[in-house]
């Protein structure tokens, strides 16, 4: 396997955790979290050291091996832990594929069933693993610069159709809301950060100055997550904001650069497409890497339950609420376990 | 196998991207406005569409269609006028929408449910009351008679504010919110002609009654909604004129006193008194005229949608809820106490340093 550069590792991690905000991450945290989603992003940063700890920790034990071997060396029941990991992470990725997917249908083809576009993107993510893993994070670091600059462009677009007063009162329900939010932050997002673990830390060179970069990485999209918010609330305000499927992509309707370059947001939005392929393909090849299913067989089972499954927006936003956090437990009980090992074995 | 993969992807490619879902430009029709009103349980609606097809008119200017349909609800109104037009209605170029003044006093709720849901029409597009026959407003010019009222009624927001344009996104921030109440811009007929008339206040999603041009500004001073304007008031018995380029409208709450703070400078547009313009003393006069005019009359406004509507257009109860949320739970809209400060500052005369008519 050839080395992944730094860079291209900790912008994957950036986008990985971006990648659910703009869909159900940003729906569900406005549901929980109402007017305080601000404060639950402020916790929820602080809570993800947490999961940051336990992921270097995790990295940096036998620092040759993926994280199949590690539990392969740590369990003895090794392969019930991968099985189980595998049917979480699967799950999850069952939601967040329709999540896309349901996105590019109701807003942009409306006559198009579905399946169609999933195939194309299903194309895309057995194509992309196929080739070398570097290649994911090839691309993946290319595609980061361009998410950054068209983000940059909805920020300065939209600056002054915020209305700040919007983001008030704050806490007037107690500190239960944004906590519960910045839970949901956690579960919704902040959990992908795992799947890189199935990169060993020995591929990734100059990994001495990984950790710091990982860090930049999560206070950056913390920044975005909480300039998305007050950019939502602020410009929607959150009686509105809260009845959206998409509220951001609505936001970025409003985007205007210079009084004359507008309806410019299905150009930007594409960052979140952008952001989806990368974790879809990265889940993919991480099961891939764990089970030895092939991608494609993965790519097709995921197609097809997707279809089965989700036969509607509704059925799907009922099934997440619970899928969703029942898989993100699993995959915390999982890490935590081996983190635990780690530990006592020293 | 290499080969075979190629010829899937290459299949995949051409057969199902977006060719699934095209729609030729001539095959729509591409919507500016869209009139609704209601008779018994149908929706009446008038939809004004871009002529496409090649003109040979002299001018080569581009003309509309009007088509009208009628159904149980809009979107069924709206599918069925597909029995008139040869070409489907794409909504995403939608200038505005006209809503009939007696639809409007039964509820539009139908309506912003609709627009909310409708994710073709980009939410931009502009929301007017009707005073006269919706059909009629729309046939008064055969060019896009939605552009042109949309045209009208920026400019007038821009030179005179004495009008509250109003996107349906920014109708929809309000509607969505129980704490304010919409104000929506009307319009009439003046003789064939297509005239910006009274200001339309809601309650809930039912008009109730109008405010007129000048309640229009004072609305517009007190939301920060004017950017150029003029004002008038009897300076020494004689109509005198300042033209406002700069306003600045701060409101706060505490122990429920709302303190609206106003301050608006520009220069003397018109003086019919003849007083010397050249001691300060005189302009800290006629500012000082104008303040006490303007705080009078805006006071006596905001009493008047207190007592005779009972309609939050202000969205007092919603800066209570967010700058002062302890006292909330006691809002009265009846019993606001109002603290209304007005600061004029006249910085130029214009050319003239003294009156010509000394």
């Amino acid at each position: 396997m050839h080395k992944i550069n730094l860079l291209e590792y900790v912008s994957t991690f950036f986008m990985i955790i971006m990648a659910p905000f703009l869909g159900m991450g940003l729906y569900n945290l406005l549901i929980k979290a109402s007017i305080d989603s601000s404060i639950s992003v402020i916790i929820g940063y602080i809570l993800s050291f947490a999961f940051l700890i336990i992921f270097i920790r995790i990295n940096d034990y036998k620092s040759n091996l993926d994280l199949k071997d590690k539990i392969n060396v740590l369990f003895k029941r090794s392969k019930l832990i991968i099985i189980l990991f595998s049917i979480a992470l699967f799950s999850m990725s069952l939601c967040l594929s329709y999540n896309i997917n349901n996105f590019i249908i109701s807003q942009f083809l409306s006559e198009t069933p579905i399946i169609y576009t999933m195939i194309i993107l299903g194309m895309l993510i057995i194509f992309i693993n196929s080739k070398d893993i570097t290649s994911i994070f090839r691309v993946s670091n290319f595609l980061f610069y361009i998410n950054i600059i068209l983000i940059m462009i909805a920020i300065f677009g939209e600056y002054n159709k915020i209305e700040l007063i919007n983001m008030l009162p704050i806490l007037t329900n107690g500190i239960n809301r944004p906590i519960i939010g910045s839970v949901y932050i956690l579960i919704f997002q902040i959990i992908y950060m795992f799947i890189l673990l199935i990169i060993p830390k020995d591929n990734v060179s100059n990994n001495k100055h990984m950790n710091i970069g990982l860090i930049i990485a999560m206070t950056l999209a913390f920044i975005l997550f909480l300039i998305i918010i007050i950019y939502t609330i602020g410009s929607l305000g959150i009686d509105l904001a809260m009845k959206y499927h998409y509220p951001a992509y609505i936001v970025m309707k409003e985007v205007s650069i210079f009084g004359f370059i507008d309806k410019i947001e299905n150009f930007i939005i594409i960052h979140w497409v952008f952001e989806m392929f990368i974790l879809l393909s990265l889940i993919t090849y991480f099961i891939n890497k764990l089970t030895n299913i092939k991608n494609y067989i993965l790519v097709i089972l995921n197609i097809i339950l997707c279809v089965i499954i989700f036969r509607n927006s509704t059925l799907y936003n009922t099934i997440t609420k619970v899928l969703i956090p029942i898989s993100s437990t699993i995959i915390l009980i999982i890490i935590i376990m081996i983190y635990l090992k780690i530990k006592k074995t020293g | 196998m290499k080969y075979i993969k190629i010829l899937i992807i290459s299949l995949f490619i051409t057969l199902i991207t977006g060719c699934y879902n095209y729609r030729e430009l001539n095959d729509l029709g591409i919507t500016t406005a869209v009139g609704i009103s209601k008779d018994g349980d149908n929706y009446n609606l008038v939809i004004e569409v871009l002529k496409t097809e090649t003109s040979s008119n002299e001018e080569n200017k581009i003309e509309t269609i009007l088509y009208e349909s009628s159904g149980k609800t809009i979107q069924e109104a709206l599918r069925r006028a597909i029995l008139k037009s040869p070409k489907r209605l794409y909504a995403n170029h939608l200038y505005m929408i006209l809503i009939d003044e007696e639809l409007a006093k039964d509820g539009i709720a139908s309506i912003m449910d609709l627009f909310f849901r409708d994710v073709e029409s980009r939410k931009q597009f502009y929301v007017l009351i009707s005073k006269d026959d919706i059909k009629k407003v729309l046939e008064t010019t055969d060019e896009i008679t939605a552009k042109s009222l949309v045209e009208r009624l920026k400019v007038n927001d821009d030179y005179l504010s004495n009008t509250t344009p109003i996107t349906f996104s920014k109708l929809l921030t309000k509607y969505a919110n129980p704490n304010i109440e919409m104000v929506i811009p009307s319009v009439k007929l003046n003789d064939k002609e297509i005239v910006i008339d009274d200001t339309a206040i809601f309650k809930g999603d039912k008009l109730i009654g109008y405010i007129d041009e000048h309640e229009s500004l004072y609305y517009s001073l007190i939301m920060n909604n004017v950017s150029d304007t003029v004002l008038t008031s009897l300076y020494k018995n004689e109509y005198t004129t300042i033209e406002i380029n700069n306003t600045n409208t701060s409101i706060n709450v505490l122990n429920n006193t709302f303190k609206i703070k106003i301050d608006l400078s520009g220069y003397i547009a018109e003086i019919n008194s003849k007083v010397d313009l050249t001691n300060p003393e005189i302009i800290k006069e006629i500012e000082d005229t104008f303040e006490e005019d303007l705080k009078s009359r805006i006071s006596k406004f905001i009493q008047k949608v207190i007592d005779k509507y009972d309609t939050d257009i202000f969205g007092f109860k919603d800066l209570m809820y967010k700058k002062d949320f302890k006292n909330y739970k006691d809002f009265n809209f009846k019993k606001l106490n109002f603290d209304i400060n007005i600061d004029i500052l006249l910085k130029y005369k214009g050319n003239g340093v003294k009156e010509l008519n000394a």
